[in-house]
């Protein structure tokens, strides 16, 4: 039987993994032999050092991780206005003007009602969604319903358009509640799963330099700061989508109002990389700053990816 | 997901399970810490450290589970909890002192250690944290890492962990750790 060399004996001796009497052995050894001790004791620093660098890693992804209370809880704690900020955001983001017609109606009747606001946004059927507001002061909702025709009149409002129609409307808002409210639902679109896409890691392939482009948002997902994306669309009766991405922002052009999009993300070591699925494609959305065509991906192993995260969201 | 699909996924360090547990289980657990007086911070560091502690178990496939997962999860915590208690409340002044001092070294050689992985390029990095803290055999790393086989997982392990190695050393020379 060969003779295991010290360096592999003693990664056995700190893994655990050596019988006691291997253990009792080893360590008399240890007590008797300085270098073997010396040797012992460096690797047992690497080792602890490794677990503790995977361990803060770890956590740096937990830490990003959304844990505070939901979106209901989240509704009826605060005022009108970040109800009001939640539902702009829906609004932008994909039901359509024929939804928001729905909404004014259910607005007018539930005046002074006491019911919170919330958005499902992943419904096909735009009919399913409800909206309710709470609505204590009836000047308030003088104004929102305001702030909602000009909606409907432009469903490609920004959100900094919106809050600031608001802050206008509502004394105690700042945009800055809005703006952060307005990020929440945000949230449900892009949870952070690390996938263990291997592509990423390795260094020959077009995956590896394709994610080079994306520096900022690299750097910025290494560091555990992974920001919620700011989504602006605007509809086009193309079938095929285009897009701009740059500075966390993504615009979208395209027909959103029969179907609503979905946002994906997967985040690996080497960064994060975002997807968008609409009426069953995948595609890839990527550092862009001329507005040009969403490619759609075509990597079989990624679409399953990609499936796999949807269907655990 | 079940908890036997949880534990399936975990043996093969799918880390999106870690998410998914870190967020379906954060009220419950922390619940520990803050209805014993702890505040939320000490309670949010207690349940990382619960839920890394089994996931290391988990995925190194030394863990043999008799229990749901969240009740593991919870006495882990549990215990976690009560121990800082204690030290919490055994500590003097003087001690506290001590332990800063002993620490010193260590916690230096630690920083020069991390400082040293972090040099290393993200195959090694994941090669290494995988292989010595979620303690991922050689078949699983190839997956995960998408390497041809096990056998070059099991030489990319052994070449990181040489640079890392008389990276390290060079750097404890200089700072008089040899």
């Amino acid at each position: 039987m060969p003779q295991k060399n010290n360096i592999e004996r003693i990664e056995e001796y700190h893994s655990g993994n050596m019988s006691p009497e291997e253990t009792a052995s080893f360590e008399k050894e240890l007590a008797s032999d300085p270098s073997l001790r010396a040797e012992s004791n460096f690797q047992s620093d690497i080792i602890n050092g490794i677990k503790e660098y995977r361990k803060t890693q770890l956590k740096t992804r937990l830490n990003a991780i959304d844990v505070s209370p939901g979106w209901m809880e989240f509704a009826q704690q605060s005022a009108l206005v970040k109800s009001f900020g939640g539902i702009a955001v829906a609004t932008v983001i994909g039901s359509g003007v024929y939804l928001l017609a729905d909404t004014k109606e259910d607005l007018a009747a539930s005046q002074n009602e006491e019911v919170i606001a919330h958005a499902e946004l992943n419904v096909p059927e735009a009919k399913e969604i409800q909206f309710e507001l709470v609505l204590p002061d009836p000047a308030i909702s003088d104004k929102i319903e305001v702030a909602i025709k000009e909606i409907v009149k432009k469903p490609a409002e920004t959100k900094a358009a919106v809050a600031q129609m608001v802050a206008g409307s509502v004394n105690s808002a700042t945009e800055e509640d809005i703006t952060e409210v307005a990020e929440k639902p945000m949230e449900t679109f892009a949870p952070s799963f690390s996938a263990p896409d291997a592509a990423d890691i390795s260094d020959n392939t077009e995956l590896a330099s394709a994610t080079l482009d994306e520096v900022p948002t690299v750097s910025a997902a290494n560091k555990g700061e992974l920001k919620p994306i700011e989504v602006e669309t605007k509809y086009s009766k193309n079938s095929k989508i285009k897009y701009k991405y740059y500075d966390g922002k993504l615009f979208l052009n395209g027909n959103f109002n029969e179907e609503p999009y979905e946002i994906l993300e997967i985040n690996s070591a080497s960064g994060r990389r975002i997807f968008l699925l609409h009426l069953k494609k995948y595609y890839e959305v990527k550092i862009n700053d001329r507005l040009s065509e969403l490619p759609e991906v075509r990597d079989i192993k990624l679409i399953q990816e990609l499936r796999l995260i949807k269907a655990n969201k | 997901m079940k908890d036997s699909e949880i534990l399936e996924r975990i043996s093969r360090g799918d880390e999106r399970v870690l998410d998914h547990l870190y967020e379906k289980y954060y009220r419950m657990m922390t619940k520990v810490v803050l209805s014993n007086s702890g505040n939320e911070d000490e309670a949010k560091d207690v349940y990382q450290e619960a839920l890394l502690a089994f996931w290391q178990k988990a995925s190194s496939g030394k863990l043999v589970l008799t229990s749901k997962i969240s009740t593991y999860l919870y006495s882990i915590c549990l215990n976690h909890w009560r121990k800082e208690l204690d030290r919490k409340s055994r500590l003097s002044s003087e001690e506290v002192d001590g332990e800063e001092i002993q620490g010193h070294d260590a916690k230096e050689r630690l920083r020069i250690v991390k400082e040293c992985i972090d040099e290393l390029g993200d195959v090694c990095k994941g090669v290494l944290t995988y292989y010595y803290f979620d303690g991922l055999g050689m078949q699983d790393i190839a997956e995960k890492m998408n390497f041809a086989n096990t056998d070059t997982a099991k030489t990319k392990k052994y070449k990181c962990k040489k640079k890392l190695d008389s990276l390290i050393k060079s750097k404890y020379t200089a700072e008089d750790f040899f």
